[in-house]
């Protein structure tokens, strides 16, 4: 249960229901607000096989550098783009080639935002291990997600965890960030 | 000796030079190959001493990063002394985001990696 200020400044105590409805709404409105004029667009369905996304990943990384966008960005882009195409073939659809991968691409002078859906019943993200802690280092496994959090603006999941909206702004920093100096 | 697909394995001493052949290490069935001959280096050949030169590699995915951490688990077991050397600053950071700089030995470059051994 959740408990709000309204408008006029109450305390308001809300029903599972109203708080799903709210958290909703929310999610909406946020969503119009990040919307954009775009210039260019591209859309793919790309079945569910190893290596079938890589005319849709190639074209956006032509885009980014005939636009020249910084190379340490798309090196960025392309690797959470990667990682998240690889995650709705593998784990999301499961290889079912009668599955498909909805993929889109938005881009403009400032940003680009890019879509990634599967057919397959999501996952919680929240409950994907830190692969960074000590006791999971060693695991060969989870460390997609957390590429894709670390060279994105914003990773954000539906509620149901199979689509995956990624943005990033070409205004971000481009030098790696918390990379540590060798030796 | 194996033969290596994916690996260029050079003896300097005791030490087993491993470069890799692909720039790119991200297509799921090369990075399967991949870690077949890395492991079979270890398990089969017995190398006492390994050092994964990165020079050629330009882009790595996470599954790759999986692959290095299972060869660690076994070169662990297997008692070898394993080094990583030559990682250009953008793949870097890629160990670094995922603290795996924490968990393998890594050098600047090929001769100091060989001296350190």
């Amino acid at each position: 249960m959740w408990v709000v200020r309204s408008r006029r400044g109450a305390i308001v105590e809300l029903s599972l229901r109203q708080s799903m409805t709210l958290i909703s709404d929310r999610m909406h409105r946020a969503e119009r607000m990040s919307q954009q004029q775009w210039t260019w667009s591209t859309e793919d369905v790309i079945r569910s096989r190893l290596g079938a996304h890589e005319s849709f990943l190639q074209q956006v990384l032509d885009k980014l550098t005939a636009e020249d966008w910084h190379p340490y960005h798309i090196f960025g882009i392309r690797l959470a783009l990667e990682e998240a195409l690889v995650n709705a073939v593998r784990h999301g659809n499961e290889l079912d080639e009668q599955k498909h991968v909805r993929a889109v691409c938005h881009l403009n002078e400032q940003r680009i935002r890019i879509e990634i859906a599967d057919q397959g019943s999501g996952f919680d993200p929240t409950g994907v291990p830190d692969p960074t802690t000590e006791e999971n280092l060693e695991k060969p496994c989870g460390r997609g997600i957390l590429l894709m959090r670390n060279y994105m603006t914003r990773v954000d999941y539906n509620q149901s965890g199979n689509r995956v909206v990624m943005e990033k702004l070409r205004s971000d920093p481009v030098t790696p960030s918390d990379a540590e100096q060798i030796c | 000796m194996a033969a290596y697909r994916r690996l260029e394995v050079t003896d300097v001493g005791d030490v087993a030079v491993v470069n890799f052949n692909d720039r790119k290490i991200l297509d799921e069935a090369f990075i399967q190959e991949l870690g077949q001959e890395l492991f079979a280096l270890v398990e089969k050949d017995k190398r006492p001493k390994l050092l994964l030169n990165f020079a050629n590699v330009e882009f790595l995915s996470s599954a790759a990063l999986g692959k290095l951490i299972t060869l660690n688990k076994k070169r662990k077991a297997e008692g070898v002394e394993l080094k990583l050397s030559n990682i250009r600053p953008e793949i870097y950071e890629v160990f670094a985001i995922t603290k795996l700089n924490k968990l393998f030995d890594i050098v600047e470059d090929e001769a100091d990696a060989l001296a350190a051994f």
